[in-house]
């Protein structure tokens, strides 16, 4: 890419990938607790509901959480079909450009210098 | 009677059994933020430059501030309380069992509401033994009581973050607007390989279908219009996501940001001239486009165009394609979180 930028999809995608990967370990980061906070007995059954009231916010959180880093992962995601499209689009155009003033019929790629 | 054994105590297991799980839970949100500031890194440096990689360096530290980490951490705090609550109940579990066992070897049993009593009132020394096996019991509640204490408090600090988290990552997303992102299950990450060439909505825009064709705009909820949406100024409710100060607003024409406003203003430029390049005979190949701008701004300059484009490059200065003649100089800050499809797709 021009302007500075240098975008490689395959290192792009990765990035992806591993925001994909965290957003889903953030969701299941809930489960032990709610788990524990299930059994859970202080002698007053009062504070054994607002334990697991504070466990279910604590879980709420870290869906948020995963929640946020899946739209992270998503982003990332439209800068890599962004960046394919934008590609095929200039491509297509060369080719049509190549097509049809120097007659070449089916575009092929060639070797980079 | 002395074997019944009130639940005065709990069960301190339980409590133990929730601080691992929180510890562990901590432990688990350590190495994901480690995680999270490794893959940034490795990736931002190479891969992405200006607005987008201080956004995605911000959403690490971002994450980072969340939660703060290690012995600090809520869920690290929240770990340490509630093991020693549970040592705590468990003292007080001790205690119990050793005030039942001298009221079973004394001739006195204990009421489910803890209450001792002699199994013979009429014994001579009744009521010295009450008392001394109720003072055990008294004690071994108030324990228990102080174990819950620390419950109650450990519970307070968690809540607090939790609350505070989630509503600080809803005030954001509400922001956003919409719902978005690549989906709990992954299974969008086959889609990369079709690569199908298209213009998509995001969670940041619309696409539409006007008079002129397609037209991109931000989606829903992200800004209000004052008219016709496409064709009337659009206010960001967050108006830094969009490189914008309080209270700036984009004008939008047939579907086209018209960033005029935000140009690069005159003391910017080399020739303290308009940001504005029209007359140019654009095609829409960014690439190409680039060098007329270039070109046209060299010529002012008097500056060669490889000058130029580093002089953009070292500003974070993009053109934006306003029409098929009309270069507009704005800094990449406003351009690039700005949804649209600019006049560039019209000419191709």
């Amino acid at each position: 890419m021009g302007d500075g930028f240098e975008l490689s999809v395959s290192a792009v995608s990765g990035l992806a990938d591993a925001f994909a990967d965290q957003q889903q370990r953030f969701h299941q980061l809930g489960g032990p607790l709610r788990d524990a906070a299930a059994t859970i007995d202080t002698g007053d059954a009062g504070l054994d509901a607002e334990t697991r009231a504070v466990i279910g916010r604590v879980n709420t959180m870290l869906g948020l959480i995963g929640d946020t880093w899946d739209r992270l992962a998503g982003a990332v995601d439209t800068v890599v079909d962004n960046v394919q499209q934008t590609d095929q689009q200039v491509a297509g155009s060369y080719r049509e450009l190549l097509d049809g003033v120097a007659g070449t019929g089916t575009a092929q790629n060639v070797p980079m210098a | 009677m002395a074997d019944q054994t009130p639940n005065v105590c709990g069960n301190p297991s339980s409590v133990e059994n929730l601080g691992g799980a929180s510890g562990q839970t901590a432990s688990e949100l350590d190495k994901l933020r480690a995680e999270v500031n490794s893959d940034v890194k490795a990736t931002v440096p190479d891969r992405f430059k200006g607005d987008t990689a201080n956004a995605l360096q911000r959403f690490a530290n971002w994450l980072a501030d969340l939660i703060p980490e290690g012995e600090g951490s809520p869920m690290e705090i929240y770990h340490k309380s509630l093991g020693q609550a549970a040592q705590t109940m468990q003292k007080a579990k001790q205690l119990l069992e050793q005030a039942q066992q001298f009221c079973a070897q004394n001739g006195l049993y204990l009421r489910p509401d803890l209450v001792v009593q002699a199994c013979d009132p009429n014994r001579p020394d009744a009521q010295a033994l009450v008392t001394v096996g109720q003072n055990q019991v008294d004690t071994a509640r108030q324990i228990a009581d102080l174990a819950r204490q620390q419950i109650r408090a450990a519970n307070q600090v968690l809540d607090q973050m939790a609350t505070k988290t989630a509503d600080d990552i809803s005030a954001i997303v509400n922001a956003l607007g919409g719902q978005g992102g690549r989906g709990r299950t992954g299974g969008s990450r086959t889609r990369r390989g079709a690569a199908t060439p298209r213009p998509r909505a995001t969670e940041e825009s619309e696409l539409l279908y006007g008079p002129e064709g397609r037209i991109r705009l931000p989606a829903p909820g992200t800004g209000t219009w004052s008219g016709t949406p496409g064709d009337s100024v659009w206010t960001p409710h967050n108006p830094q996501n969009y490189g914008l100060e309080p209270g700036q607003s984009i004008r939008w024409r047939e579907g086209v940001p018209d960033l005029s406003e935000h140009e690069v203003p005159p003391q910017f430029m080399r020739d303290g001239g308009s940001a504005t390049l029209d007359g140019l005979p654009l095609t829409g190949d960014y690439k190409i486009d680039n060098a007329l701008g270039d070109q046209a701004l060299a010529n002012r300059f008097g500056m060669t165009p490889d000058q130029v484009t580093q002089w953009r490059q070292d500003n974070d200065y993009i053109y934006h394609h306003y029409s098929d003649n009309e270069l507009q100089l704005v800094p990449g800050r406003v351009h690039r979180a700005l949804p649209h499809q600019g006049s560039a797709s019209e000419l191709r």
